[in-house]
Protein backbone atom coordinates (compact mmCIF):
# COMPACT_ATOMS: atom_id res chain seq x y z
CA UNK A 1 0.00 0.00 0.00
CA UNK A 2 1.40 3.39 -0.98
CA UNK A 3 2.64 5.58 1.84
CA UNK A 4 0.60 8.67 2.59
CA UNK A 5 2.69 11.88 2.84
CA UNK A 6 1.71 14.60 5.20
CA UNK A 7 1.34 18.18 4.00
CA UNK A 8 4.40 19.10 6.08
CA UNK A 9 6.57 16.44 4.37
CA UNK A 10 5.45 17.52 0.93
CA UNK A 11 6.29 21.16 1.69
CA UNK A 12 9.69 20.26 3.16
CA UNK A 13 10.59 18.15 0.12
CA UNK A 14 9.49 20.92 -2.22
CA UNK A 15 11.55 23.45 -0.28
CA UNK A 16 14.67 21.26 -0.43
CA UNK A 17 14.21 20.77 -4.13
CA UNK A 18 13.79 24.48 -4.70
CA UNK A 19 16.94 25.17 -2.69
CA UNK A 20 18.94 22.66 -4.72
CA UNK A 21 17.65 24.08 -7.97
CA UNK A 22 18.52 27.57 -6.76
CA UNK A 23 22.06 26.58 -5.75
CA UNK A 24 22.58 24.77 -9.01
CA UNK A 25 21.38 27.78 -10.95
CA UNK A 26 23.66 30.02 -8.94
CA UNK A 27 26.58 27.68 -9.65
CA UNK A 28 25.84 27.69 -13.35
CA UNK A 29 25.50 31.48 -13.28
CA UNK A 30 28.79 31.95 -11.43
CA UNK A 31 30.54 29.41 -13.62
CA UNK A 32 29.37 31.15 -16.76
CA UNK A 33 30.34 34.50 -15.30
CA UNK A 34 33.81 33.19 -14.41
CA UNK A 35 34.12 31.62 -17.81
CA UNK A 36 33.25 34.91 -19.46
CA UNK A 37 35.31 37.19 -17.25
CA UNK A 38 37.98 34.68 -16.30
CA UNK A 39 39.83 34.14 -13.05
CA UNK A 40 43.21 35.25 -11.79
CA UNK A 41 45.77 32.68 -12.87
CA UNK A 42 49.55 32.40 -12.65
CA UNK A 43 51.11 31.35 -15.95
CA UNK A 44 54.03 29.09 -15.01
CA UNK A 45 55.58 29.64 -18.42
CA UNK A 46 55.86 33.34 -17.65
CA UNK A 47 56.39 33.42 -13.89
CA UNK A 48 60.04 34.27 -13.18
CA UNK A 49 60.14 31.66 -10.46
CA UNK A 50 59.09 28.80 -12.74
CA UNK A 51 59.97 29.89 -16.27
CA UNK A 52 62.45 27.51 -17.89
CA UNK A 53 65.76 29.15 -18.60
CA UNK A 54 65.41 31.89 -15.99
CA UNK A 55 68.34 30.57 -13.96
CA UNK A 56 70.54 32.62 -11.68
CA UNK A 57 67.99 35.43 -11.39
CA UNK A 58 66.61 36.80 -8.11
CA UNK A 59 63.45 35.25 -6.68
CA UNK A 60 60.32 37.30 -7.40
CA UNK A 61 58.24 37.75 -4.24
CA UNK A 62 55.60 40.14 -5.60
CA UNK A 63 52.80 37.65 -5.02
CA UNK A 64 53.63 37.69 -1.31
CA UNK A 65 54.29 41.39 -0.93
CA UNK A 66 51.64 43.08 -3.05
CA UNK A 67 48.42 41.14 -2.41
CA UNK A 68 45.89 43.25 -0.52
CA UNK A 69 45.38 40.42 1.95
CA UNK A 70 47.58 40.29 5.03
CA UNK A 71 48.57 36.75 4.01
CA UNK A 72 48.56 36.59 0.23
CA UNK A 73 46.00 34.45 -1.61
CA UNK A 74 48.89 32.86 -3.47
CA UNK A 75 50.43 29.63 -2.17
CA UNK A 76 53.21 27.32 -3.23
CA UNK A 77 51.89 24.00 -4.47
CA UNK A 78 53.97 20.84 -4.73
CA UNK A 79 53.05 18.41 -7.49
CA UNK A 80 53.83 15.17 -5.67
CA UNK A 81 53.72 13.13 -8.85
CA UNK A 82 56.61 15.20 -10.16
CA UNK A 83 58.52 15.61 -6.88
CA UNK A 84 61.78 13.64 -6.56
CA UNK A 85 61.24 12.98 -2.83
CA UNK A 86 64.87 13.95 -2.39
CA UNK A 87 67.02 13.32 0.66
CA UNK A 88 68.26 16.90 0.57
CA UNK A 89 65.61 18.99 -1.13
CA UNK A 90 66.95 22.36 -2.29
CA UNK A 91 63.50 23.86 -1.78
CA UNK A 92 63.29 22.68 1.82
CA UNK A 93 66.89 23.16 2.94
CA UNK A 94 69.18 26.11 2.45
CA UNK A 95 71.78 23.97 0.74
CA UNK A 96 74.39 26.71 1.09
CA UNK A 97 74.14 26.64 4.87
CA UNK A 98 76.65 24.82 7.05
CA UNK A 99 76.27 21.18 7.93
CA UNK A 100 74.23 20.59 11.07
CA UNK A 101 74.92 17.92 13.69
CA UNK A 102 72.63 15.52 11.85
CA UNK A 103 74.63 15.85 8.64
CA UNK A 104 71.89 17.87 6.99
CA UNK A 105 71.91 21.58 6.09
CA UNK A 106 71.58 23.57 9.29
CA UNK A 107 69.04 26.03 7.88
CA UNK A 108 65.76 25.72 6.05
CA UNK A 109 65.07 27.81 3.00
CA UNK A 110 61.49 28.83 3.80
CA UNK A 111 61.45 31.95 5.99
CA UNK A 112 58.05 30.92 7.36
CA UNK A 113 58.90 27.25 7.93
CA UNK A 114 55.94 26.35 5.74
CA UNK A 115 57.25 23.07 4.32
CA UNK A 116 56.92 19.82 6.23
CA UNK A 117 59.43 17.01 5.56
CA UNK A 118 58.26 13.47 6.24
CA UNK A 119 60.05 10.22 5.59
CA UNK A 120 58.18 7.85 3.30
CA UNK A 121 57.84 4.28 4.49
CA UNK A 122 60.24 2.67 6.94
CA UNK A 123 63.17 4.86 7.87
CA UNK A 124 66.64 3.41 7.24
CA UNK A 125 68.55 4.59 10.34
CA UNK A 126 71.83 3.16 9.07
CA UNK A 127 71.86 5.42 6.05
CA UNK A 128 69.59 8.50 6.15
CA UNK A 129 70.38 9.12 2.49
CA UNK A 130 68.76 5.81 1.66
CA UNK A 131 65.27 7.16 2.22
CA UNK A 132 62.64 9.03 0.29
CA UNK A 133 60.97 12.08 1.77
CA UNK A 134 57.65 13.76 1.19
CA UNK A 135 57.54 17.56 1.15
CA UNK A 136 54.18 19.06 2.06
CA UNK A 137 53.35 22.76 1.90
CA UNK A 138 51.64 24.02 5.04
CA UNK A 139 49.25 26.49 3.45
CA UNK A 140 48.40 28.09 6.77
CA UNK A 141 51.98 29.38 6.83
CA UNK A 142 52.92 29.80 3.18
CA UNK A 143 52.64 33.32 1.81
CA UNK A 144 53.65 32.56 -1.77
CA UNK A 145 57.06 34.23 -1.54
CA UNK A 146 58.40 31.92 -4.25
CA UNK A 147 61.73 31.00 -2.67
CA UNK A 148 61.01 27.27 -2.71
CA UNK A 149 59.61 27.54 -6.23
CA UNK A 150 62.80 29.06 -7.58
CA UNK A 151 64.96 26.57 -5.66
CA UNK A 152 63.01 23.62 -7.04
CA UNK A 153 63.22 24.81 -10.62
CA UNK A 154 65.34 22.82 -13.06
CA UNK A 155 68.22 22.27 -13.20
CA UNK A 156 68.59 22.58 -9.41
CA UNK A 157 65.44 20.57 -8.75
CA UNK A 158 62.70 18.91 -10.71
CA UNK A 159 60.33 21.85 -10.97
CA UNK A 160 57.56 20.22 -8.98
CA UNK A 161 56.68 23.35 -6.98
CA UNK A 162 54.78 26.27 -8.50
CA UNK A 163 52.69 29.18 -7.30
CA UNK A 164 48.90 29.05 -7.49
CA UNK A 165 46.02 31.34 -6.57
CA UNK A 166 43.76 29.97 -3.85
CA UNK A 167 40.26 31.01 -4.89
CA UNK A 168 38.79 30.48 -1.46
CA UNK A 169 41.08 33.26 -0.29
CA UNK A 170 41.27 35.49 -3.37
CA UNK A 171 38.99 38.52 -3.18
CA UNK A 172 38.82 38.60 -6.98
CA UNK A 173 39.60 42.30 -7.06
CA UNK A 174 38.81 44.05 -10.29
CA UNK A 175 42.26 45.59 -10.30
CA UNK A 176 44.52 42.99 -8.72
CA UNK A 177 47.55 44.44 -6.96
CA UNK A 178 49.65 41.38 -7.76
CA UNK A 179 48.81 41.53 -11.46
CA UNK A 180 49.77 45.21 -11.51
CA UNK A 181 53.12 44.43 -9.87
CA UNK A 182 53.97 41.23 -11.72
CA UNK A 183 57.13 41.94 -13.72
CA UNK A 184 56.50 39.15 -16.22
CA UNK A 185 52.78 39.60 -16.89
CA UNK A 186 52.36 36.10 -15.52
CA UNK A 187 49.56 36.99 -13.12
CA UNK A 188 46.56 37.75 -15.26
CA UNK A 189 42.84 37.19 -15.55
CA UNK A 190 42.23 34.45 -18.01
CA UNK A 191 39.13 32.55 -19.05
CA UNK A 192 38.76 29.20 -17.36
CA UNK A 193 38.60 27.45 -20.68
CA UNK A 194 41.82 29.09 -21.91
CA UNK B 1 101.50 8.36 -14.01
CA UNK B 2 101.05 12.02 -13.24
CA UNK B 3 103.87 14.00 -11.69
CA UNK B 4 101.65 15.75 -9.13
CA UNK B 5 101.03 13.74 -5.99
CA UNK B 6 97.47 13.32 -4.84
CA UNK B 7 96.44 15.74 -2.11
CA UNK B 8 97.65 18.75 -4.05
CA UNK B 9 95.07 21.13 -5.40
CA UNK B 10 95.44 21.36 -9.15
CA UNK B 11 94.47 24.17 -11.47
CA UNK B 12 92.88 23.70 -14.86
CA UNK B 13 92.28 26.20 -17.62
CA UNK B 14 89.89 26.16 -20.54
CA UNK B 15 91.77 25.77 -23.81
CA UNK B 16 89.11 25.02 -26.40
CA UNK B 17 85.43 25.07 -27.21
CA UNK B 18 83.98 22.89 -29.97
CA UNK B 19 80.52 22.84 -31.46
CA UNK B 20 77.89 25.53 -31.63
CA UNK B 21 75.50 26.31 -34.48
CA UNK B 22 78.21 27.49 -36.89
CA UNK B 23 80.59 24.60 -36.36
CA UNK B 24 79.72 22.74 -39.56
CA UNK B 25 79.98 18.97 -39.03
CA UNK B 26 80.81 19.56 -35.36
CA UNK B 27 77.49 21.35 -34.78
CA UNK B 28 74.88 19.56 -32.71
CA UNK B 29 71.54 21.15 -33.46
CA UNK B 30 69.16 19.47 -31.00
CA UNK B 31 71.16 17.63 -28.38
CA UNK B 32 74.66 16.76 -27.24
CA UNK B 33 74.58 14.09 -24.57
CA UNK B 34 77.59 11.79 -24.35
CA UNK B 35 81.39 11.85 -24.57
CA UNK B 36 84.13 9.23 -24.61
CA UNK B 37 87.84 9.25 -25.34
CA UNK B 38 89.90 6.42 -26.84
CA UNK B 39 93.51 5.33 -26.44
CA UNK B 40 94.58 7.59 -29.33
CA UNK B 41 92.95 10.59 -27.63
CA UNK B 42 90.20 10.81 -30.20
CA UNK B 43 86.98 12.17 -28.76
CA UNK B 44 83.59 10.61 -29.50
CA UNK B 45 80.54 12.82 -29.02
CA UNK B 46 76.98 11.57 -29.31
CA UNK B 47 73.87 13.62 -30.01
CA UNK B 48 71.40 14.38 -32.80
CA UNK B 49 71.20 10.68 -33.80
CA UNK B 50 74.88 10.56 -34.70
CA UNK B 51 78.38 10.05 -33.42
CA UNK B 52 80.97 12.67 -34.24
CA UNK B 53 84.64 11.71 -33.91
CA UNK B 54 87.15 14.45 -33.19
CA UNK B 55 90.90 14.16 -33.70
CA UNK B 56 93.08 15.29 -30.76
CA UNK B 57 93.46 18.69 -32.44
CA UNK B 58 89.67 19.15 -32.47
CA UNK B 59 89.09 18.55 -36.15
CA UNK B 60 86.19 16.32 -37.17
CA UNK B 61 87.35 13.02 -38.65
CA UNK B 62 84.06 11.11 -38.83
CA UNK B 63 80.33 11.65 -38.39
CA UNK B 64 78.34 8.41 -38.25
CA UNK B 65 74.56 8.09 -38.11
CA UNK B 66 72.77 6.26 -35.31
CA UNK B 67 69.43 4.48 -35.60
CA UNK B 68 67.94 6.52 -32.73
CA UNK B 69 68.91 9.41 -30.45
CA UNK B 70 71.59 8.16 -28.06
CA UNK B 71 72.15 9.43 -24.54
CA UNK B 72 75.65 8.07 -23.87
CA UNK B 73 78.69 6.48 -25.46
CA UNK B 74 81.71 4.39 -24.47
CA UNK B 75 84.67 3.16 -26.47
CA UNK B 76 86.59 -0.09 -25.96
CA UNK B 77 90.37 -0.40 -26.16
CA UNK B 78 89.96 -2.08 -29.57
CA UNK B 79 87.92 0.82 -30.96
CA UNK B 80 84.48 -0.75 -30.69
CA UNK B 81 81.83 1.79 -29.74
CA UNK B 82 78.80 1.30 -27.52
CA UNK B 83 75.99 3.87 -27.56
CA UNK B 84 72.97 3.70 -25.28
CA UNK B 85 69.46 5.06 -25.27
CA UNK B 86 65.91 4.23 -24.24
CA UNK B 87 65.65 0.46 -24.23
CA UNK B 88 68.76 -0.31 -26.26
CA UNK B 89 72.52 -0.37 -26.66
CA UNK B 90 73.96 -0.27 -30.15
CA UNK B 91 77.43 -1.61 -30.95
CA UNK B 92 79.46 0.06 -33.69
CA UNK B 93 82.70 -1.06 -35.24
CA UNK B 94 85.72 1.23 -35.25
CA UNK B 95 84.63 2.30 -38.73
CA UNK B 96 81.17 3.33 -37.58
CA UNK B 97 79.19 0.36 -38.90
CA UNK B 98 76.39 -0.90 -36.66
CA UNK B 99 77.36 -4.49 -35.83
CA UNK B 100 74.88 -5.32 -33.09
CA UNK B 101 71.89 -3.93 -31.25
CA UNK B 102 70.89 -5.06 -27.79
CA UNK B 103 67.24 -4.50 -26.99
CA UNK B 104 65.99 -5.21 -23.51
CA UNK B 105 63.14 -3.10 -22.15
CA UNK B 106 63.57 -4.62 -18.73
CA UNK B 107 67.33 -4.30 -18.26
CA UNK B 108 68.00 -1.37 -20.57
CA UNK B 109 65.05 0.78 -19.59
CA UNK B 110 66.77 4.14 -19.94
CA UNK B 111 70.52 3.93 -20.48
CA UNK B 112 72.09 7.28 -19.61
CA UNK B 113 75.66 6.10 -18.98
CA UNK B 114 77.99 3.44 -20.35
CA UNK B 115 81.46 2.12 -19.53
CA UNK B 116 83.47 -0.64 -21.18
CA UNK B 117 86.75 -2.33 -20.27
CA UNK B 118 88.07 -5.77 -21.07
CA UNK B 119 85.10 -8.10 -21.43
CA UNK B 120 82.68 -5.98 -19.42
CA UNK B 121 80.12 -3.45 -20.56
CA UNK B 122 78.34 -1.58 -17.77
CA UNK B 123 75.11 0.21 -18.61
CA UNK B 124 73.69 2.76 -16.19
CA UNK B 125 69.97 2.08 -16.38
CA UNK B 126 68.13 4.84 -14.59
CA UNK B 127 64.87 3.10 -15.40
CA UNK B 128 65.92 0.19 -13.19
CA UNK B 129 67.83 2.49 -10.80
CA UNK B 130 70.95 0.33 -11.06
CA UNK B 131 73.92 -0.60 -13.20
CA UNK B 132 73.64 -3.57 -15.56
CA UNK B 133 76.74 -5.64 -16.29
CA UNK B 134 76.90 -7.37 -19.66
CA UNK B 135 79.67 -9.15 -21.50
CA UNK B 136 80.72 -7.79 -24.86
CA UNK B 137 78.39 -10.10 -26.71
CA UNK B 138 75.44 -8.58 -24.88
CA UNK B 139 74.89 -11.42 -22.44
CA UNK B 140 73.63 -10.16 -19.08
CA UNK B 141 75.85 -10.98 -16.13
CA UNK B 142 74.62 -9.17 -13.00
CA UNK B 143 73.16 -6.01 -11.54
CA UNK B 144 75.26 -3.56 -9.57
CA UNK B 145 73.85 -1.28 -6.88
CA UNK B 146 70.40 -2.79 -6.87
CA UNK B 147 69.87 -4.29 -3.42
CA UNK B 148 69.80 -1.29 -1.10
CA UNK B 149 66.44 -2.00 0.53
CA UNK B 150 65.25 -2.64 -2.97
CA UNK B 151 65.68 1.02 -3.81
CA UNK B 152 68.79 0.97 -5.96
CA UNK B 153 70.42 4.22 -6.90
CA UNK B 154 68.64 7.41 -5.88
CA UNK B 155 68.27 9.39 -9.09
CA UNK B 156 65.49 11.95 -8.82
CA UNK B 157 67.00 13.69 -11.84
CA UNK B 158 66.44 10.58 -13.98
CA UNK B 159 70.11 10.31 -14.85
CA UNK B 160 72.89 7.89 -13.92
CA UNK B 161 76.44 7.56 -15.16
CA UNK B 162 79.22 5.01 -14.69
CA UNK B 163 82.97 4.61 -15.18
CA UNK B 164 85.47 1.76 -14.85
CA UNK B 165 88.93 2.29 -13.44
CA UNK B 166 92.10 0.44 -14.43
CA UNK B 167 91.64 -2.03 -11.58
CA UNK B 168 88.22 -3.00 -12.86
CA UNK B 169 86.27 -1.24 -10.14
CA UNK B 170 82.96 0.34 -11.01
CA UNK B 171 82.51 3.98 -10.04
CA UNK B 172 79.15 5.67 -10.23
CA UNK B 173 77.56 8.82 -8.88
CA UNK B 174 74.62 8.14 -6.63
CA UNK B 175 73.16 11.60 -7.18
CA UNK B 176 70.30 11.45 -4.71
CA UNK B 177 72.72 10.40 -1.99
CA UNK B 178 75.18 13.12 -3.02
CA UNK B 179 78.13 10.80 -3.32
CA UNK B 180 80.30 8.69 -5.60
CA UNK B 181 80.15 4.98 -4.92
CA UNK B 182 82.64 2.25 -5.77
CA UNK B 183 81.56 -1.30 -6.50
CA UNK B 184 83.19 -4.51 -7.51
CA UNK B 185 82.13 -5.91 -10.85
CA UNK B 186 80.08 -8.44 -8.94
CA UNK B 187 78.09 -5.63 -7.32
CA UNK B 188 79.57 -5.33 -3.84
CA UNK B 189 79.68 -1.76 -2.55
CA UNK B 190 83.25 -1.24 -1.32
CA UNK B 191 83.27 2.47 -0.56
CA UNK B 192 82.02 5.93 -1.29
CA UNK B 193 82.96 9.56 -0.88
CA UNK B 194 81.16 12.87 -0.94
CA UNK B 195 77.97 13.54 0.96
CA UNK B 196 76.52 16.87 1.95
CA UNK B 197 79.15 19.22 3.36
CA UNK B 198 77.51 22.62 3.11
CA UNK B 199 79.59 25.16 1.23
CA UNK B 200 82.68 22.91 1.35
CA UNK B 201 83.31 21.96 -2.29
CA UNK B 202 84.66 18.58 -1.21
CA UNK B 203 81.05 17.49 -0.78
CA UNK B 204 78.01 17.75 -3.00
CA UNK B 205 74.82 19.75 -2.70
CA UNK B 206 71.41 20.11 -4.28
CA UNK B 207 68.86 17.45 -4.98
CA UNK B 208 71.16 15.29 -7.06
CA UNK B 209 74.88 15.65 -7.56
CA UNK B 210 77.29 14.71 -8.97
CA UNK B 211 75.66 13.74 -12.24
CA UNK B 212 78.46 12.46 -14.50
CA UNK B 213 81.79 10.75 -14.03
CA UNK B 214 85.00 9.78 -15.82
CA UNK B 215 88.19 8.19 -14.54
CA UNK B 216 91.64 9.30 -15.67
CA UNK B 217 94.27 6.72 -16.46
CA UNK B 218 96.01 7.35 -13.13
CA UNK B 219 92.80 6.78 -11.21
CA UNK B 220 91.75 10.36 -10.55
CA UNK B 221 88.01 10.76 -10.63
CA UNK B 222 86.42 13.60 -12.60
CA UNK B 223 82.80 14.52 -11.93
CA UNK B 224 80.43 17.23 -13.07
CA UNK B 225 77.73 18.95 -11.08
CA UNK B 226 74.63 20.90 -11.97
CA UNK B 227 73.16 24.03 -10.36
CA UNK B 228 75.68 25.55 -10.48
CA UNK B 229 77.47 23.68 -13.26
CA UNK B 230 81.14 22.92 -12.60
CA UNK B 231 83.81 20.23 -12.76
CA UNK B 232 85.64 18.59 -9.88
CA UNK B 233 88.57 16.21 -9.66
CA UNK B 234 89.04 13.80 -6.78
CA UNK B 235 91.87 11.51 -5.81
CA UNK B 236 90.95 7.83 -5.68
CA UNK B 237 90.69 8.14 -1.89
CA UNK B 238 88.06 10.87 -2.24
CA UNK B 239 90.29 13.87 -1.54
CA UNK B 240 89.31 16.90 -3.56
CA UNK B 241 92.01 17.98 -6.01
CA UNK B 242 90.42 20.61 -8.22
CA UNK B 243 87.26 22.61 -8.85
CA UNK B 244 86.91 24.56 -12.07
CA UNK B 245 84.68 25.63 -14.93
CA UNK B 246 82.17 27.43 -12.72
CA UNK B 247 81.69 30.41 -14.99
CA UNK B 248 82.12 28.63 -18.29
CA UNK B 249 78.82 26.82 -18.63
CA UNK B 250 75.27 27.95 -19.22
CA UNK B 251 73.60 27.98 -15.80
CA UNK B 252 70.83 25.78 -17.14
CA UNK B 253 73.21 22.90 -17.87
CA UNK B 254 72.59 19.54 -16.29
CA UNK B 255 73.92 16.01 -16.73
CA UNK B 256 77.06 17.30 -18.44
CA UNK B 257 79.02 14.30 -19.64
CA UNK B 258 82.78 14.31 -19.19
CA UNK B 259 85.74 12.45 -20.68
CA UNK B 260 89.47 12.44 -19.87
CA UNK B 261 92.05 11.73 -22.54
CA UNK B 262 95.59 10.44 -22.29
CA UNK B 263 96.98 13.97 -22.45
CA UNK B 264 95.18 14.68 -19.18
CA UNK B 265 92.74 16.95 -20.94
CA UNK B 266 89.22 17.04 -19.61
CA UNK B 267 86.36 17.43 -22.07
CA UNK B 268 82.95 18.52 -20.76
CA UNK B 269 79.62 19.06 -22.51
CA UNK B 270 77.69 22.31 -22.15
CA UNK B 271 74.28 20.71 -22.65
CA UNK B 272 72.41 23.98 -23.19
CA UNK B 273 74.72 25.49 -25.80
CA UNK B 274 75.72 22.05 -27.17
CA UNK B 275 79.41 22.76 -26.87
CA UNK B 276 82.37 20.65 -25.80
CA UNK B 277 84.72 22.59 -23.54
CA UNK B 278 88.25 21.30 -23.12
CA UNK B 279 90.45 21.94 -20.07
CA UNK B 280 94.04 21.11 -19.40
CA UNK B 281 96.20 21.37 -16.30
CA UNK B 282 97.64 24.78 -15.51
CA UNK B 283 99.90 25.54 -12.57
CA UNK B 284 99.52 23.40 -9.47
CA UNK B 285 99.20 25.02 -6.07
CA UNK B 286 100.33 23.26 -2.93
CA UNK B 287 97.38 23.59 -0.60
CA UNK B 288 96.40 20.17 0.70
CA UNK B 289 92.77 19.24 0.68
CA UNK B 290 91.16 16.87 3.12
CA UNK B 291 90.30 13.40 1.99
CA UNK B 292 86.69 12.37 2.16
CA UNK B 293 86.40 8.68 1.47
CA UNK B 294 84.21 6.42 3.55
CA UNK B 295 83.89 2.73 3.93
CA UNK B 296 80.72 1.18 2.67
CA UNK B 297 77.96 1.06 5.29
CA UNK B 298 78.30 -2.06 7.28
CA UNK B 299 81.67 -2.95 5.83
Amino acid sequence: MARQYTRREVLETAARGATLVGLGGMGVFLGRKAGREGVWLIDVERCVNTRHGAVGVPVCDRCATTCVLALSAVRAVNDHAKCGRCYICPAYFDIRSAVGPDGLPSHKLCPRDAIVRKVIGDFDPRDPANNYYEYIIDETRCNGCGKCVMACKEPAGLGSIRLAVRYDLCLDCNRCAIASACPADAYARRPLDA
Amino acid sequence: MRAEPFGVRMAYRKVRSMGGPDAGPAAFMDSLRGLASDSADRLYAVGDRRVVVFAPDGSVVHAWPLPAPALCIAVHEDGTLYAGGEGWVVVLSSTGAVVDTWRDRERLGLVTGLAVRGEDVIAADVGGKCLRRFDRSGKFRNDIGKPTRGRGFMAPNRHLDVALDAAGRVLAPNPGKLRVETYTLEGELVGFFGGFRGPDPAGFAGCCNPTNIAVARDGRIVVTEKADPRVKIYAPDGGLLAVFGGGDFDLGCKNMDVAVDGRDRIHVIDTERRLILTYEPAAAATRPVSAGACAAPGS
